[in-house]
């Protein structure tokens, strides 16, 4: 009887760590709104084109705010070629529809579900201001290493316009508990 | 032995319990799940918005059949970098909106995503009904880029867009439910859920 007793406490703990999973939210799995992990923690980004300032830097406030807040390491490459970790394009709604971003990965590496190169899309059309196109450039960089939405969790993880331009404790706990 | 066989019961209940948890009881994946899980297409922050909405933007909602799933434009930048869209092509079976013939060929541009993945896309819809919201495609005036067809169009046909990933619904008719791709979302219902009016047609996304 006492090996039964012990063989459901096992499997009710089992049972209680599976519950557990279920409540937290994704990450790395490239799924859902889910972002792919990137291929290790030096995320290096370049801008296409020549944009003016009020373009270029709440893409790079984005890419500082990542290094900063975590244990990330970002820097820009003035040219844009297949070593950057993250490609900005600034487009409109002739490309994108009503979304405000898109990142998706360009390049793969050999371990499956691992990013060597994202390209972050970037809709002018509907990032009027300074603090919207921050917090999307935000959003999508988040993506870029395996962030999901997170309207539980704030920050700019969260959807749509907004002026959250920093990512929440918990979006950072994931970032440096992988990187 | 009494014990024993309460041992054996109690055992036996946990695993058929941890079975049916673990979701052992339907190993094979279905299309709905296949077709759910191409959300990775890409990752988009989207304002919320209901198909009702959607349906307000658009200037045309269509019920249709997919024929196939194509490059459609080629993006280019000034710097020299580019990327390609894709478009689903529609046989439309019935116009809730809009002037399109019912019969007519349409390419409906589709969110983002890579050759990979669009080639799984294209095998999972082909043949599918679909529920499709769009708009034409517009021109663009930004002078970064330029966006060049790479589709062959006849008398009947034109380019349209759908606004995201909202916009196109594939019905899974074995499975009585409801697929985005785009987004990653699964529903229970048949395609008349999704129409203008429809049961889901106030459901509010993100």
């Amino acid at each position: 009887m006492k090996k039964v007793k012990s063989l459901i406490i096992a499997l009710a703990l089992l049972l209680s760590l599976g519950a557990t999973s279920v409540y937290a939210d994704d990450f790395g799995t490239y799924t859902q709104d889910t972002g792919p992990f990137a291929d290790n923690s030096i995320h290096n980004y370049c801008i296409v084109g020549s944009l003016p300032s009020y373009w270029t830097s709440p893409m790079e406030a984005a890419m500082t705010n990542l290094d900063n807040q975590t244990v990330m390491t970002t820097g820009v490459q003035f040219a844009c070629n297949d070593d950057a970790d993250v490609t900005f394009f600034r487009v409109d709604s002739s490309i994108m529809g009503n979304n405000l971003g898109f990142s998706f990965c360009n390049k793969w590496t050999h371990i499956s579900g691992v990013c060597a190169g994202a390209y972050v899309l970037l809709n002018s059309d509907y990032l009027v201001n300074t603090s919207y196109r921050h917090k999307t450039a935000c959003h999508e960089v988040g993506h870029t290493v395996g962030l999901t939405h997170g309207s539980a969790y704030g920050g700019c993880m969260i959807s749509g316009l907004s002026t959250l331009n920093t990512y929440s404790s918990h979006h950072v706990n994931h970032i440096n508990s992988y990187y | 032995m009494k014990m024993k066989m309460k041992t054996n019961s109690i055992i036996a209940i946990i695993v058929v319990g941890l079975l049916g948890l673990s979701g052992c009881s339907n190993s094979s994946e279905s299309a709905t799940k296949e077709l759910s899980s191409m959300s990775a297409l890409q990752a988009s922050d989207e304002i919320p918005q209901s198909l009702a909405g959607l349906s307000t933007g658009s200037t045309d909602v269509v019920l249709g059949q997919v024929v196939d799933l194509q490059q459609s434009r080629k993006v280019t930048f000034v710097s020299g970098q580019s990327f390609e869209m894709w478009a689903v092509k529609v046989k439309v079976t019935g116009v809730l909106k809009g002037d399109l013939k019912v019969e007519s060929t349409q390419y409906i541009e589709l969110p983002l995503g890579d050759e990979e993945s669009m080639s799984k896309l294209r095998s999972l819809i082909l043949n599918r009904a679909v529920v499709v919201y769009a708009s034409p495609v517009e021109p663009t005036d930004d002078s970064q880029f330029t966006a060049t067809s790479m589709l062959k169009f006849d008398n009947d046909n034109s380019l349209l867009k759908t606004p995201n990933g909202i916009g196109f619904i594939v019905e899974i008719p074995e499975d009585e439910s409801l697929v985005w791709p785009f987004e990653g979302t699964v529903s229970k219902g048949s395609l008349k859920d999704v129409l203008p009016g429809g049961a889901l047609a106030n459901k509010s996304w993100n």
